[in-house]
């Protein structure tokens, strides 16, 4: 095998050595023939002879034969060009379960560039960062010296071919460029990396079609792939794909900018600015957002309703299933409620797709819409924007098919309780449909600029959302922008609408989309400002950051909470899993599709305790939250602040209750015994739980409040509490399922695991830990002494843990350290 | 660092030009063009004219000197170059491709189980179609069917299509039209002689299949030779890797499959018939329910048109097509018989489903030199000189349907040996033909139809069903009339080869101890073949189907399909090689009967004048069906069952092993394998060969190992959290292996080398569970610590009161290693715990 090796190496230096020679040869050859430009002219003619088919678009492309010529005019040097290469049709078998990228219409990468000549008679390709700014050109300004430390990276040299002095044009071969794997069109490297994608085979991708319009130049090209059988793999296998390639030409005239705000929930594309601080930079952004003006600017400035010149034009793919295309319209133009606050009407319009349409948004990045993916994924769209401006030049939002599943899921579980018409295995086209427009409506949001904002549903008061009348003039969600989809804490005996029990455009929602896109007269930082002051001196929730993803460990303001809903965690939680157990019952009959098998009732069971377990995470972020509220000094009040003791208490309370205390209710052995599933799933929520609230991370937060001065929740009296829930038998000796045995382990399990860590730790917390244990030893022991059997093996080994953590802590590591794993 | 970058990516892409000029002649070219100036240095390459690659005149390219055969494409040779001549209509058809090697390199067996080594093997498949792409240019695409829609969204439709591009596997300039016959020309020689996966090794398996790597230099096609539905392709490879040179002779078929794929049958779990499992293909529907799901493996058989009325009245009618198995020439003759009468055997199932005649096994005409067993429109059991003990049913699938197109049953000449074994351990003691040396022609024709008759049951379409025998009682394998008239297996798919149950006393004859095509083989061909009425809509007949296969299987417990092979043979009534419903019993008849055959063991298989060899290695059959007989029992502590229900009939699909049965299957490996099995003890033998008892001792050793396990822990820890009290728990049953394991140190009494062996390795075992287990949350830790510490005591007090050293060394050196790990770690904090507090 070695010496096949070498062989092959030897062979592949020889041929290289062969290519260059003769591409220093050729090279030679055309550098003695292309001196004057009068010769070069005469090969821009011999070239583009009559035999070319020429696509016009902002520039030129001339194909002769099997080969590609770019005519640039001189006057597009230095404008910024972009191009948006998506995938057209993608390889079959290519997507995994756990890869669900490669879709047709999946983005594969954006480029930002510009021609410029070069040296050598080259043109240059070359790609310019907005990420730092300054304008100052004078001797000491710092814009020269910014030039110097921000030079354009290059992306690609062409040596030109042919020049047209009367057109004033350049051109170059394209040819070789497009067919080999390149910066400008197709794969972006690092997706190529993570998708896996091998060494593209060359004999085996062509041009399949160039096509010219006027604001677009659009190529579509077959490419094949290599790419590893399997993951380390040294057999490869061909993935083939066509590539949809949009060249479009960026408008001169700038869009006018909005700064950012962080009390506001807008992405923002962000730079460094050497101009405003003379001692240092300052972070700034601008919002992003769509380039929206009145098509009749008196009238929209005297407060008048205008259409906007362009609107905002979301295409539908061709390929979504057609009873679902008129939900996602309506979910989309839910929207234009929010720009007639701004002062558009008519500000977004949905295309449907018709017979000859197929995709036809998919060949320009120029046009934006939904597009269809027939399988499952996470991903909610994307939007490409002008970095100079922040500017929204295109939004793709996605549909898949198994979205369709989840929103199906989601209904049955949170809303079974409350909607007999979710009582069955398909929903109705109706019910679906609706549901489909809120989550569209949800996706839009992000395609319009906003981020989540998920402290919103903090402000909504659980009276309100359990009110029928309440709800059918607002939203029970704070904002669409939250995860939160449906109603979940109101109850049967409330009354509610159907309707009334799916998200909406919220009034925080519509405040944004005013503050973001209305034309403020100039200086419109000011009017800005006083806008967003006005609301808070309202006491009206505004923004204060985006949820972490994650639980308990992470979550900091327990109000910013993805999908959560009302100002009470534990008030909801307990509405929320009331209705989980009219539901969880009646998973076997309400998803049975006769002869199907059971496999929907085991994922909707799944789904439940994950549920179950969110309004439980919910509650526990409670537990040494603190309050940030985002101010700017011209407003009164504190940023942070602790969440009061009593709350903290509650939510405690409530996880014994509801965590730690067996969920009976959950086990559904009749389930257990048709489906995959098991109880376990309960008690990995139940361990986990726990894990989290003994986690350093956890108690750090109470140790800080306390060292704070503030009347926390002392660590002490708060751990003193939840061991006196996890082990609440051992005081009236009552009996233990396996359930709690194991859980009573998990908690001796982290604290020896936690006194250990600490020994060294300079902190508080590591005596606090001590004293526990040692209190905890001594209870453990008489329980050891009053319990017979199991019971008192399990207590005789809690003290011996406990004893040994205390008094033995150097004793080595064991392998078996996480109490996750599956060993018992 | 981006001139690296360039030339790194350089490399690779000639690399793949240098894996790949086998195959594509053109690339040679440029390469060689290319090459010319760097040997002749300073002289400037001369202009050479690009060799073009646009289409000649047809009759340019075919000249009349052309050797032209006719199929559905159309092949012509000239000079050493083979063109294929596609007519319009081909492209876009799914075409399959099915490769073997005819002839093996003989110092290429492999390792693994022989696979893709031996002549007629199999070494891959595709499926593939012919597509016009781009200005004369034809691309070879493989063809994925993974992604299917259930119901008629047209946009749905095109979603999937676009969003599965098939790979273009090659691509070949066009070498002339035909515009009079409406087809195309390309050049398919080198192609055909390259090392790709079409025609080929399939990639997954080349790596394990064909360690060398190819050698186009000494690789030619001998022969391209077109028929109306197939084309042949013979060619000799070399695959070599330094001084090991592989040359062997290959066969490609090409088949064109049907314009429209046969009508499907779902896979169904509660049959076991062939599909991929757990699926081959996903389907979704507009309303966003994607399920995977599979069709069964089946030949396409239909009536003959003009019988169709009479065939749905419920006439016995012949099929248009039947199944015919051609038997290799190569077969010893006096087998062929059998062979023949165990594909014929199938004919009575299949009357069940409506056909008579429907499937036949012949012999070449010895005058038939034409017969090829290559070519692709036979089915061939093909015998192969090996000295692997085994048959392979092999059959070949439409990938659209799940029809089979083809079947080769591979037949290796050591499954007799295999075969005298098995009936010799297992019938031995009940059949007096049994108690020989060599078995007559008979008898071992009899066994060869046994494997012939399941075999063909795989080839056409039924998995192993390994929990078939479980339906039959121990109380009917020993009566007489009842086994002999039903058989000791409803199925011949399962791995129940012979009745061990029978005792001499029951005087159970052959057709009680031979597995037979019995009531579920039948029932399964009947339900995988009978054809559903042509009025019914695609939904209305898998109602049907459906609504049957609840009504028959509700009313025959006999038709139960046990699954085996995959996942689902971890539940133990669904294991090889058992029999019966109670293992515990059939494990103690089995026994009974091994000791019967062992004490004759050198009088039944001693050839006279010949060594002891085989005598041994019937020894260790013996030993290794006493194993079974373990594994069977032992199987059933902690274990579930398994039924499986597509929710027609509602019922539970999983549930676990009552707790008798558990607690009798672990008294039964205290009784038979934990209490020495000194019957097993063969001194006369052991003098004679190299055997000895260290094949039982480490099965006690595998035995004890597997049953202190955290996974076995795990597993009657789910059981008890699901039934409570009623399962059997950790705790009892920890206690009663202890009071096995150790019974004469609670007890008092003898302990016994082969014992104290078996002690030490129980307290090896807990003394290497307690710390590993001691951060875990389940019971087992908490458990075995009080186990550790009441056979301390046990251990301690055997001390006092025992005399033999041994055995007194023996209870010291167990309780010096159980404190150790009990109390050493205790011992040290305790008194740190002192100190502090004082």
């Amino acid at each position: 095998m070695k010496k096949n090796c070498s062989l092959l190496y030897f062979k592949v230096i020889s041929i290289l050595i062969a290519l260059n020679f003769s591409f220093y040869s050729t090279a030679q050859v055309k550098d003695s023939t292309s001196n004057s430009p009068n010769s070069r002219l005469r090969a821009y003619h011999t070239l583009i002879s009559g035999k070319a088919k020429t696509y016009s678009s902002f520039l030129l492309v001339h194909q002769i034969e099997d080969k590609y010529y770019m005519e640039i005019p001189d006057s597009l040097l230095g404008r910024e060009i972009l191009t948006v290469n998506r995938l057209g049709r993608t390889a079959a078998d290519f997507r995994t379960a756990d890869g669900p990228f490669g879709y047709s219409g999946d983005l594969i990468s954006e480029n930002l560039f510009h021609f410029e000549k070069g040296p050598g008679n080259k043109l240059l390709v070359k790609s310019k960062s907005y990420k730092e700014r300054a304008s100052d050109t004078t001797v000491n300004g710092m814009k020269r010296s910014l030039e110097r430390n921000n030079s354009e990276s290059l992306l690609q040299s062409f040596a030109i071919k042919a020049t047209n002095d009367s057109t004033h044009s350049t051109v170059i071969e394209l040819t070789e460029y497009l067919n080999q794997d390149n910066m400008l069109f197709g794969f972006s490297q690092t997706l190529k990396a993570s998708g896996g994608l091998g060494t593209m085979v060359n004999d085996r991708s062509y041009i399949e079609s160039v096509k010219g319009h006027p604001d677009n130049l659009f190529f579509r090209m077959v490419r094949t792939y290599n790419k590893p059988l399997s993951k380390g793999s040294s057999i490869m296998s061909p993935f083939t794909f066509e590539i949809n390639s949009s060249m479009i030409l960026l408008r001169k005239q700038l869009m006018s900018v909005r700064g950012a705000d962080k009390r506001v929930p807008f992405q923002q594309v962000d730079y460094i600015d050497f101009d405003q601080n003379p001692l240092g930079v300052v972070n700034l952004g601008y919002i992003c957002r769509w380039r929206m003006e009145p098509s009749n600017p008196s009238d929209y400035n005297r407060g008048k309703l205008s259409e906007p010149k362009v609107p905002i034009r979301m295409y539908l793919d061709a390929h979504i299933p057609k009873k679902w295309l008129p939900y996602i319209a309506d979910g989309i133009l839910r929207w234009n409620k929010a720009f007639e606050k701004a002062g558009y009407r008519n500000a977004i319009e949905v295309i449907m797709p018709n017979a000859d349409s197929n995709q036809v948004f998919l060949e320009n990045a120029h046009l934006s819409g939904v597009i269809f993916k027939p399988g499952s994924g996470e991903n909610w769209g994307n939007i490409i924007r002008d970095p100079r401006t922040g500017e929204i030049l295109q939004a793709q939002l996605n549909f898949y098919l198994q979205d369709l599943n989840k929103l199906y899921n989601h209904y049955l579980i949170q809303a079974g309780a409350l909607d007999p018409n979710s009582h069955r295995a398909t929903f109705t086209t109706d019910l679906m449909g609706r549901l489909l427009s809120s989550y569209m409506s949800q996706q839009m949001a992000n395609a319009l600029g906003l981020k989540p904002n998920s402290a919103a549903s903090a402000a909504i008061k659980i009276e309100d959302i359990r009110n029928s009348e309440w709800l059918d003039k607002h939203a029970f969600n704070g904002s669409i922008t939250d995860k939160g989809l449906i109603n979940y804490l109101a109850q049967p005996q409330d009354g509610i609408k159907p309707k009334n029990l799916l998200a909406r455009i919220s009034e925080s929602d519509i405040w944004n989309i005013n503050w973001g896109y209305r034309s403020f007269p100039f200086p419109e930082s000011k009017v800005s400002n006083r806008q967003i002051l006005e609301r808070s001196n309202l006491g009206l929730q505004i923004y204060s950051g985006e949820a972490p993803s994650g639980a308990n460990k992470t979550t900091i303001d327990p109000r910013i909470q993805n999908g959560d809903l009302s100002n009470n965690a534990v008030r909801a939680g307990k509405l929320g899993i009331a209705n989980l157990k009219k539901v969880a019952p009646n998973l076997l009959t309400w998803t049975l599709t006769q002869g199907q098998g059971y496999q929907p009732a085991s994922e909707a069971y799944k789904q439940l305790v994950a549920r179950y377990n969110e309004y439980l995470r919910y509650a526990a972020s409670e537990i040494g939250g603190i309050y940030i509220d985002i101010k700017n000094s011209d407003q009164k009040g504190n940023v942070f602040s602790f969440v009061p003791p009593l709350l903290q208490k509650q939510a405690l309370d409530f996880l014994q209750q509801e965590a730690f205390k067996t969920p009976q209710w959950l086990n559904l052995p009749k389930l257990y015994a048709r489906t995959e599933t098991d109880f376990d799933i309960v008690g990995k929520v139940q361990k986990e739980l726990l894990f989290d609230l003994l986690d350093n991370k956890t108690l750090i937060k109470l140790i800080t409040a306390e060292t704070a001065g503030k009347k926390g929740y002392s660590p002490s009296a708060y751990l003193e509490d939840l061991s006196d829930g996890i082990f609440s038998e051992l005081g009236h000796h009552g009996t233990l399922d396996n359930s709690r045995r194991e859980l009573q382990k998990t908690y001796v399990n982290k604290l020896v695991i936690l006194l250990q860590a600490m020994s060294k730790s300079d902190s508080d917390l590591s005596s606090v830990l001590r004293m526990h244990a040692m209190g905890l030893m001594k209870k453990v022991k008489g329980g050891s002494l009053a319990y017979k059997g199991i019971a008192a093996s399990h207590f005789t080994d809690l003290y011996e843990r406990l004893r040994l953590g205390l008094y033995n802590p150097a004793q080595p590591e064991r392998n078996n350290t996480n109490p996750f794993s599956t060993v018992r | 660092m981006r001139a690296y970058f360039l030339s790194a990516a350089l490399a690779l892409s000639m690399l793949f030009v240098c894996y790949f000029n086998a195959g594509a002649q053109q690339h040679k070219d440029t390469n060689k063009t290319q090459t010319v100036p760097l040997i002749k240095g300073a002289t400037p390459a001369k202009p050479v004219t690009p060799p073009t690659n646009l289409p000649k005149p047809y009759k340019e390219v075919i000249p009349i000197s052309a050797k032209t055969s006719q199929g559905f494409i159309v092949v012509h040779q000239v000079g050493e170059r083979y063109l294929f001549e596609i007519p319009d209509s081909i492209f876009g058809r799914s075409i399959f491709t099915v490769n073997r090697i005819t002839r093996s390199a003989q110092d290429w067996r492999n390792p693994f189980a022989g696979l893709c080594s031996y002549g007629n093997d199999w070494i891959g498949q595709a499926m593939f179609s012919f597509e016009k792409s781009g200005p004369d240019k034809i691309a070879l695409k493989m063809i994925s069917t993974t992604e299917r829609v259930t119901d008629n969204d047209q946009a749905l439709e095109s979603a999937l299509t676009d969003n599965n591009f098939k790979p273009i596997y090659a691509i070949f300039p066009v070498k002339a039209y035909n515009k009079e016959a409406r087809s195309v020309v390309i050049d398919l020689t080198d192609y055909l002689n390259s090392d790709n996966p079409i025609f080929g090794y399939t990639s997954g398996i080349k790596i394990l299949a064909m360690p060398a790597t190819f050698s186009p230099e000494r690789s030619f096609l001998h022969s391209v030779k077109a028929y109306p539905e197939n084309i042949e392709v013979t060619s000799t490879r070399t695959y070599a890797s330094g001084n090991y040179v592989l040359t062997g002779e290959y066969n490609s078929s090409i088949i064109l499959l049907s314009k429209k794929p046969m009508i499907a049958r779902a896979l169904d779990d509660r049959v076991g018939f062939f599909g991929v499992s757990p699926a081959d293909y996903t389907t979704y529907d507009a309303d966003g329910h994607v399920r995977n799901q599979a069709n069964i493996w089946r030949w396409h058989m239909e009536p003959k048109p003009e019988d169709r009325a009479r065939y749905f009245a419920g006439e016995l009618v012949e099929p248009a097509k039947p199944i015919v198995f051609y038997i290799d020439p190569a077969t010893p003759k006096k087998w062929v018989p059998y062979l023949i009468a165990g594909v014929n055997d199938w004919q009575k199932a299949f009357e069940k489903a409506g056909f008579k005649n429907a499937i036949m096994a012949k012999e070449v005409a010895p005058a038939d030199t034409t017969f090829d067993i290559n070519d692709s429109r036979h089915n061939v059991m093909v015998y192969k000189a090996s000295a692997i003990g085994n048959a392979l049913g092999h059959s070949l699938e439409d990938p659209r349907s799940g029809e089979i197109i083809e079947s080769h049953i591979q037949w290796y000449h050591s499954v007799m040996e295999v075969l005298y074994k098995w009936y010799f351990v297992q019938a031995g003691a009940i059949d007096t033909a049994a108690q020989k040396p060599q078995f007559s022609d008979e008898l071992m024709g009899q066994l060869i139809r046994f494997v012939s008759s399941h075999e063909v049951g795989h080839a056409v379409g039924l998995r192993h069903n390994w929990g078939s025998s479980s339906t039959t009682t121990i109380a009917q394998l020993r009566d007489r009339k009842w086994v002999e008239t039903h058989g000791h297996t409803p199925s011949i798919m399962d791995y129940a080869r012979f009745n061990y149950v029978a005792q001499p006393e029951d005087n159970v004859t052959q057709s009680g101890i031979f597995a037979r095509i019995g009531d579920y083989d039948t029932w399964a061909i009947e339900w995988g073949y009978r054809l559903m009425p042509d009025t019914l809509t695609a939904r209305e007949a898998q109602e049907l189907l459906n609504k049957w296969t609840t009504e028959k299987l509700a009313s025959d417990k006999r038709l139960r399909f046990g699954i085996g092979d995959d996942f689902t043979s971890k539940y133990p009534q669904n294991q090889r090689e058992d029999l019966g419903d109670d293992p515990v019993m059939a494990g103690t008849y089995g026994i009974k009967n091994l000791k019967l055959i062992k004490k004759n063991l050198i009088k039944w298989t001693q050839v006279p004048g010949a060594s002891y060899d085989r005598t041994a290695d019937i020894y260790k059959t013996l030993v290794d069906q006493y194993d079974w007989y373990i594994k069977h029992a032992t199987a059933y502590i902690g274990g579930m069952e398994f039924k499986p229900d597509n929710n027609t009939e509602g019922k539970e699909i999983y549930g676990y092993e009552p707790f008798y049965k558990q607690k009798k299957a672990v008294d039964f490996l205290n009784r038979e394998l934990f209490s020495t099995p000194e019957w097993l003890r063969n001194n006369e033998l052991y003098l004679l060969s190299n055997t000895d008892f260290s094949s039982v001792e480490a099965i006690q050793k595998r035995v004890l190992q597997q049953l202190l396990d955290q996974k076995l822990f795990n597993k009657l820890r789910a059981a008890e959290k699901s039934e409570g009290n009623t399962a059997y728990t950790l705790p009892v049953f920890l206690n009663d292996l202890y009071q096995g394991i150790f019974s004469e140190v609670i007890k008092g009494g003898e302990i016994t080398a082969n014992r104290r062996f078996l002690q030490k390795i129980y307290v090896n075992e807990i003394t290497a569970l307690i710390p590993a287990l001691s951060r875990s949350d389940g019971d087992s830790g908490s458990l075995l610590k009080i186990q550790a510490k009441s056979l301390l005591n046990s251990c301690k007090s055997g001390l006092k009161n025992r005399k033999s050293p041994v055995e007194r060394a023996h209870l010291h050196d167990l309780a010096f290693r159980l404190d150790d790990a009990l109390n050493r770690q205790l011992r040290i904090a305790e008194i740190t715990e002192k100190i502090i507090s004082k």
